[in-house]
């Protein structure tokens, strides 16, 4: 295993030192690194890792993937919100503290996304978008609905990066 | 028998030879593998990202114009997927505090297989684990991959100052880590 020595002798701090003495810590605890994965992983990364850029360079292939991977969930997701709508109406002060606290830190783009990411597959954009009844609930409402049906994983999926930035940032307040 | 070099083989590819791509994953598979196995700390997405890198590189090469090395090109797009995935699970790591991931995502996860997965991880994957995403990147990029201060500000786009006091907070904090847990 390579460890930097801070050759560059660059640093204002005594880098070398520091580096040093974690390396010597390491060699007297006996802690190493994982294993380095076996030669046949090698060869399967290869082989898996071209089928995939088959796949993403194959427009049939392209079109399963999007199918398995995107739009099958997206409508199964669209099925189950409207299923939820209708028959789940959150009642507020009824909720866990944390689910309600953590839930309303999300970013309103990141609940929105969750239904414009799904609704831009099909003609099921407008119904939600002008659904009345849904543009009625609130940020907390359709918030806590995508986590008890669990889709926060979906929205997480969706987020940009500054999306999950100004989310941790938000979070980091809170739990501050 | 002269070795091709590797922008020898980007251009191969550009002229529709794919087996010189499967030599250029072959050539640098494993350090890309390892950058992102450091981020991460896990096998299965070390994997992932590594797969994600590749593909990424493939269908980008057109915007590889040769300023910097293909491996320092390859190198940047799987530290930026692998602070992806890092800031993810941080996201993920708030809502575990929570005591919420449970309900949130039904079945993907347990406790049992979440402690299992922590005693076979590396003491020192986990040490690197507990860092700060910044601190993490210039800590995984210099003590593991050698670079200099001015690669990794070029790639992570933070000035070398910042970047000596992240490496610096990084290896205290590594050590500090090690300590208890050994």
């Amino acid at each position: 295993m390579k460890y930097r020595r801070g050759e560059h002798g660059d640093a204002e701090f005594d880098e070398q030192k520091e580096v040093e003495a974690l390396e010597s810590m390491l060699a007297a605890s006996g802690i190493q690194e994982p294993h380095d994965p076996s030669d046949a992983y090698w060869s399967r990364l290869l082989v898996g890792t071209n089928r995939r850029i088959d796949e993403a360079t194959s427009g049939k292939a392209i079109s399963i993937a999007w199918a398995a991977r995107v739009a099958i969930p997206g409508v199964v997701a669209i099925i189950s919100f409207l299923i939820g709508i209708y028959y789940y109406v959150p009642e507020p002060g009824r909720h866990e503290p944390a689910l309600s606290t953590v839930v309303s830190a999300l970013p309103e783009d990141a609940l929105d996304s969750l239904l414009t990411e799904h609704a831009s597959f099909d003609g099921l954009a407008t119904s939600i978008v002008s659904d009345h009844e849904i543009s009625d609930l609130s940020q907390e409402q359709i918030a806590d609905y995508l986590i008890i049906n669990g889709r926060t994983d979906t929205v997480l999926e969706s987020l940009s990066d500054q999306q999950v930035d100004e989310l941790i940032v938000t979070l980091d307040a809170l739990r501050d | 028998m002269e070795q091709v070099s590797d922008l020898e083989l980007v251009d191969e590819v550009r002229n529709g030879k794919r087996e010189a791509f499967t030599e250029l994953m072959r050539r640098h598979q494993r350090r890309i593998y390892w950058v992102a196995r450091r981020f991460v700390g896990g096998h299965a997405v070390a994997d992932d990202i590594t797969q994600e890198t590749f593909i990424k590189a493939y269908l980008g090469l057109g915007d590889f114009r040769g300023d910097a090395s293909f491996f320092t090109w390859l190198y940047r797009i799987a530290v930026n997927l692998s602070l992806n995935e890092v800031r993810k699970q941080q996201v993920m790591g708030y809502l575990r505090q929570s005591d919420i991931l449970n309900r949130l995502l039904p079945g993907k996860e347990n406790p049992g297989d979440e402690l299992e997965h922590k005693e076979t991880e590396s003491k020192l994957e986990r040490a690197i684990a507990q860092l700060p995403e910044k601190q993490r990147a210039v800590f995984v990029m210099r003590f593991y991959d050698d670079m200099s201060y001015e690669e990794i500000s070029g790639i992570l786009k933070t000035s070398i100052g910042g970047l000596k006091a992240n490496y610096h907070h990084a290896l205290h904090k590594v050590r500090e880590f090690m300590k208890h847990e050994v």
